[in-house]
């Protein structure tokens, strides 16, 4: 299955090379070799195991399995993984990312209204919500948005408190398969500038489109992570939670969402 | 709130009394209507108010009939809305509602709209509240076009843009379509205010490719705070009861010349790929004061008994 998208991949691969010294589709090939190429962001560094294919369809490719037991404290808890290389310098500017992130959601997923962050675009600012942010909230997937036009150095600078944000059910969070978001991202923080594409589940139709809508800070840098974290307890009854991941696609802008999707885990879906 | 829409608040509690007065749901705008026949002209009848002020206390008095033309104005280009009793009976509503009809117009550069809009309501900046809601029929034809079904309108002078918000049915999904900008509509400046410089974001909510997605009642609750300050303002949308999209600290609208108003129906402003025919029902649009609740406006809709 994989064999045909290997000449597409590595042309987008050395294109992106030359251009921007970055590794993009970086999920093409899994996370077997993880130590090198990424990092986990938890307590406990036992919290992480390599993992066939959930569904069993894609062979030869090594997938994240990552648990996060709630420790009791009502702090924020995290079981995620984040890329090293590229280095998050090379996100710097405002222009093109493409980002595709792959969660497979167990069948034994409890439901509840604790939301779970299972994946964001952090910026380099950690006085101020990742820009981009998609949460397990009941039944959805919910997108969470943020983004401050003010100028840093103004009397009035962007703060929590007066960021833009914009929260919406993005797709419903289906338990027993994977679960894939496609994001290509014009990131800008003027007014009226910036652009946002969203697709879910290798659909060719876009789910969310935002046109001349800026959606970041100013002078920020980006830092993709997947996995979980929550801010407190689990929830009711919940002492553990368990998701896989694939590794997160990286593209820059000379791609579109065919070579990304075709990266992603997911089935092609029906027509 | 504007003076005067306080003004106008003020005359509704007198008028209406303690009981309504308690009710957030505005009885002088929008909400249902008795007849669709318009205001009597034959000798001897009462004579029409003939101010903004007067027509809203005239349909705040619960014992005054609500006449068409007292709460709704229609805009009907290639299209037909008529009050249909369709789905009075079978649990769909209880009541006669609004049905639209649009056909595709031989010149492709023509729009097709049957549209119904509250007359009196313009909300400039400051919280008002949206209960709109469309009845998909089983046989809606899924095709390419924008077939917008419900918007919170901006009212400008001569500078044509998108609404601040539309609710928006393309192939087999409903997508909710936000705009915005804080430029004015001096089309001297540059940038100034137009479609193609205007913030805008497109937010799929529903698919109604199933079968069981359609003969349906969508009920869409609004809570704008309208706003066309750079990081002031909110808007949430709730569907049949689900809270979908929400924004904070996002401006919302444009400086406008009366408010913001409501409108729905049909409405396809690129044509060439419509059908040849389209058909909804939209039940009476429901507007709240800002102490108004979700729950409050969704009882009002079909959705409350669905």
């Amino acid at each position: 299955m994989l064999a045909h998208r290997y000449p597409l991949l590595l042309g987008a691969w050395c294109l992106a090379q030359s251009a921007h010294a970055m590794t993009p589709l970086e999920g093409n090939t899994g996370l077997a070799n993880f130590p090198a190429i990424y990092q986990l962001l938890a307590a406990d560094q036992g919290k992480m195991s390599l993992v066939s294919d959930p569904k069993g369809v894609i062979a030869n490719k090594k997938f994240a399995q990552l648990t996060l037991t709630d420790n009791g404290s009502n702090t924020f808890q995290q079981t995620a993984i984040t890329p090293l290389n590229p280095n998050p310098s090379s996100f710097i500017n405002d222009g093109r990312r493409w980002y595709g992130f792959s969660i497979f959601i167990p069948d034994d997923w409890v439901t509840n209204n604790v939301p779970v962050k299972i994946a964001e675009i952090d910026s380099s600012n950690s006085s101020l919500p990742p820009p981009v942010a998609f949460y397990i909230n009941n039944q959805d997937i919910q997108a969470v948005l943020s983004a401050n036009h003010r100028d840093p150095s103004s009397s009035d600078p962007p703060t929590a408190a007066n960021t833009q944000s914009r929260s919406f059910t993005l797709m419903p969070a289906t338990k027993g398969k994977w679960n894939c978001i496609t994001i290509r991202m014009d990131w800008n923080s003027a007014l009226r500038a910036g652009e946002m594409r969203v697709w879910v589940n290798r659909e060719a139709q876009d789910s969310y489109i935002a046109l001349r809508t800026h959606n970041t800070y100013q002078g920020v840098t980006y830092i993709p992570r997947v996995g979980m974290s929550v801010n407190g307890a689990l929830g009711a009854g919940v002492t553990q939670r368990k998701v896989v991941v694939d590794a997160i696609v990286l593209g820059d802008g000379s791609v579109w969402p065919d070579p990304i999707q075709a990266a992603q885990p997911c089935p092609t879906p029906a027509q | 709130m504007t003076t005067s829409r306080i003004i106008l608040s003020l005359l509704t509690v007198g008028v209406v009394g303690i009981a309504q007065a308690q009710s957030h749901i505005d009885p002088g705008v929008g909400g249902r209507i008795d007849t669709f026949d318009t205001w009597p002209t034959t000798p001897g009848s009462p004579i029409k108010p003939n101010t903004t002020a007067g027509k809203i206390a005239y349909n705040s008095n619960p014992d005054n009939v609500r006449y068409l033309d007292m709460v709704y104005a229609l805009n009907q280009t290639n299209g037909v809305i008529t009050w249909s009793e369709d789905l009075k009976d079978a649990g769909l509503v209880g009541h006669k509602v609004f049905k639209s009809q649009v056909s595709k117009p031989a010149d492709s550069s023509q729009v097709a709209r049957g549209e119904v809009s509250p007359s009196w309501d313009y909300t400039k900046t400051g919280v008002r509240w949206y209960a709109i809601s469309v009845f998909v029929p089983y046989d809606w034809t899924m095709n390419p076009a924008d077939t917008i079904v419900g918007q919170l309108h901006t009212s400008q002078d001569t500078i044509v843009v998108s609404p601040p918000v539309d609710l928006i049915i393309k192939d087999s999904y409903i997508s909710l379509g936000l705009q915005t900008s804080e430029l004015t509509d001096n089309v001297g400046s540059t940038p100034h205010l137009e479609k193609t410089t205007s913030s805008t974001q497109t937010i799929r909510l529903a698919s109604i490719a199933d079968g069981a997605a359609r003969n349906k009642w969508y009920c869409f609750v609004m809570r704008a705070d309208w706003s066309y300050t750079p990081g002031a303002g909110s808007f949430k949308l709730w569907l049949n009861g689900a809270l979908k999209y929400e924004a904070q600290n996002a401006m919302n609208s444009y400086q406008t010349r009366l408010g913001n108003y409501a409108k729905t129906g049909l409405y396809v402003p690129a044509t060439a790929s419509m059908p040849a025919s389209q058909t909804i029902y939209t039940d009476y649009v429901y507007l709240g004061s800002p102490d108004a609740t979700q729950e409050e406006m969704l009882a009002q809709t079909p959705c409350a008994s669905n």
